[in-house]
């Protein structure tokens, strides 16, 4: 397996993929820290901390609903009718009743299914179209840049909801279809960062030394550039999250969003915004747990930010 | 492969360049950043390119890997390596030769290495890059991903390069991150880089400036110990005259991207006939001898965007500059055993000794 010293003949190249093969995995290195360091240091930033665990419950209670739900979320009994949370008079749901007798409790545990999967969902696809789009343009400029940044001007003239709602009333409601209208506009944010980090990074000499070793153009992009971007993709992915998840709850409360019976928050809330006056907890359950959802993610957000985004730390 | 070549055993010259010129079109003109070089690398042999900034010797090296900036082309000239014009070579042939035959050292080890992969890996993706690892091997992926065997293997194979370059405990120091390097060590790192596939020539573009003196007189030995041990010829561009008379067999002086003279160190250092090479030599403190006061050479070097077609772009400079420097281009002299310089006075003077 020595590397072996002959006499090179250039007259053969080594084949078009050469400088793929072997390392096609996708390589995520954290500002030379790997994940295990960032982990490390999180437990260092305790806003952080407290966020990133309290987005793990959630996302555990997502996965194990069936298992920690008290009742099914289609479970009603009549008796339960807007009953009060326990603490309150109530006796038998811990969170209380809504309009038909179901549990709160239950329905906010599998409520945060639908929150997570499109947030998370949402901030992948943008992610990936916005990233590879905005280190293409970065890399190659000329046509493809100039089309697909005044796309990206165009669209970031529209405010995100507005949007999301014009999408939603014409393809109509669906798990899917907020995914796609969400992230046919959010993509831009993406691709808007990692464009303006690409063009800085592309004049780095590291890039030229990787040309002077005869790598092709697009394995210098994906591989050598790339990762260097990917410390602020993975900030804003972050953080961007959380305005998913109410940008999904938004819609949900309007009624175009996920439809009753699944157990969404947006639409749980506008369910008891009814009961405001009579039956508070229907409609501020929900709220709250919307609220310390996002919350959370910005919190782990932000602390992403301080520990692999130095630059912004100092400011 | 292992033979120690010398320089003095020269049959055809491993590296041929002829008439180079590199323009660059910018708002106030075209740039002449070369302009008519003339260069000759034999086997084994350490060729070192001096001057300012700005009279072309990084725009040379780099018209080599043809890796000159977009702005900027080749507008004439050719570059013939081991026979074959390089100019011509179509795109994916070039990239096979960068790295593999001809490799290149760049100035700031801090800035070349990429900061976000540990440096073992890069050492290994230089091998890979050119199927240095196992080149029988034919389907690679995805299968190599879960084989440890071959992961291990590789890593011996980048832990002896790193021996090679004097990188102290290379099996710790694999999974290292730039950042975690000093300076010497990074630049050595590099160098493990640009040597991983045994290239014939290496090019080094100021390899040292970013180091210390101590840690300058390190590196320029492990490059003279693969030139010994392995017969790589390098060429060294340079604007610190000393680490060229200490390290080349031959210099070529560039100024406003010309070779003003070129020959062997001793001959240009210690009988330079070029005013500009004088100039150089006197601007540079001695420590033996009679302290002399230091000389810098008047002027500035000049916009190469308004330089004349028929003078010498030396002249305004020159302190023995006459009437006719300026009305013509300056010849190209022979004024000892393969001693050239370019220089009016030097053709007027061997007429008028001949006569």
């Amino acid at each position: 397996m020595q590397p072996t010293i002959t006499e090179t003949t250039y007259a053969k190249p080594p084949g078009r993929f050469a400088a793929l093969r072997g390392r096609t995995r996708v390589r995520l290195r954290l500002a030379g820290r790997g994940l295990a360091g960032v982990a490390v240091e999180l437990f260092h930033h305790p806003t952080a901390l407290l966020g990133g665990v309290i987005v793990l419950i959630y996302i555990l209670a997502a996965i194990f609903a069936p298992a920690i739900a008290p009742h099914g979320i289609d479970e009603s009994q009549l008796s339960q009718r807007l009953a009060p949370p326990a603490g309150f008079g109530g006796d038998g749901y811990i969170l209380g009743g809504d309009p038909v007798g179901r549990d709160l409790l239950s329905r906010i545990i599998y409520g945060a299914r639908v929150s997570i999967a499109i947030g998370v969902l949402t901030t992948f696809f943008s992610a990936v179209v916005g990233v590879l789009l905005g280190a293409v343009a970065a890399y190659y400029r000329g046509p493809l840049d100039a089309v697909v940044s005044r796309i990206a001007d165009f669209l970031l003239a529209f405010p995100m909801l507005i949007f999301a709602i014009g999408v939603m009333t014409i393809l109509g409601p669906g798990f899917w279809i907020i995914i796609l209208a969400l992230t046919f506009k959010s993509w831009v944010e993406f691709f808007r960062l990692v464009r303006g980090e690409m063009l800085a990074e592309k004049t780095k000499e590291y890039v030229e030394a990787a040309r002077a070793l005869g790598q092709p153009g697009w394995a210098i992009l994906l591989r050598e550039t790339l990762p260097n971007v990917m410390n602020p993709v993975i900030v804003v992915g972050t953080l961007r999250m959380g305005t998913f998840i109410i940008a999904e709850a938004s819609l949900s409360f309007l009624g175009l969003g996920i439809q009753p019976p699944t157990p969404a928050w947006g639409s749980m809330v506008a369910e008891g915004r009814d009961y405001m006056l009579d039956a508070w907890w229907v409609a501020t359950f929900p709220g709250l747990a919307i609220l310390i959802l996002v919350l959370s993610i910005n919190l782990l957000g932000e602390g992403l930010r301080d520990i692999l985004d130095p630059r912004l730390k100092a400011q | 492969m292992q033979t120690t070549r010398q320089a003095e055993n020269r049959g055809t010259p491993l590296l041929e360049i002829d008439d180079l010129a590199v323009q660059f079109a910018t708002r106030r003109g075209t740039v002449r950043a070369v302009d008519g070089v003339n260069l000759r690398l034999y086997e084994g042999e350490i060729l070192g390119i001096v001057g300012e900034s700005g009279s072309g010797k990084s725009m040379t090296l780099l018209s080599i890997l043809r890796l000159i900036p977009r702005q900027g082309r080749i507008a004439r000239g050719t570059i013939r390596y081991r026979g074959q014009n390089l100019l011509d070579l179509p795109m994916g042939a070039m990239r096979a030769l960068r790295g593999s035959d001809i490799a290149m050292v760049f100035q700031d080890p801090m800035t070349t290495l990429n900061p976000v992969f540990p440096v073992g890996e890069q050492i290994r993706e230089a091998l890979r890059i050119h199927g240095r690892l196992d080149p029988d091997r034919k389907r690679r992926w995805p299968h190599d991903l879960f084989d440890r065997g071959r992961l291990r293997a590789e890593r011996e194979a980048v832990v002896r390069v790193m021996q090679e370059v004097g990188i102290p405990a290379p099996e710790l120091r694999y999974r290292d991150y730039p950042h975690q390097f000093s300076g010497g060590m990074q630049q050595r790192a590099l160098i493990a880089i640009a040597l991983s596939c045994r290239p014939r020539i290496l090019l080094a573009d100021e390899p040292t400036t970013a180091l210390d003196v101590t840690i300058q007189a390190q590196i320029l030995d492990l490059m003279r110990q693969i030139n010994r041990d392995h017969g790589t010829s390098i060429i060294l561009v340079t604007h610190d005259l000393a680490v060229a008379a200490e390290f080349c067999d031959r210099i070529a002086v560039m100024y406003a991207g010309r070779i003003v003279e070129s020959g062997a160190t001793e001959e240009v250092l210690f009988r330079p006939r070029h005013p500009y090479t004088e100039g150089l030599l006197r601007s540079i403190p001695r420590l033996e001898g009679e302290r002399a006061p230091l000389e810098p050479i008047p002027g500035e070097v000049p916009d190469l965007a308004a330089l004349p077609d028929n003078a010498c772009p030396f002249a305004p400079r020159c302190h023995r500059a006459i009437p006719a420097c300026t009305a013509q281009a300056p010849p190209w002299v022979e004024v000892g055993s393969g001693h050239h310089a370019r220089c009016l006075l030097l053709d007027a003077g061997r007429r008028e000794g001949e006569a």
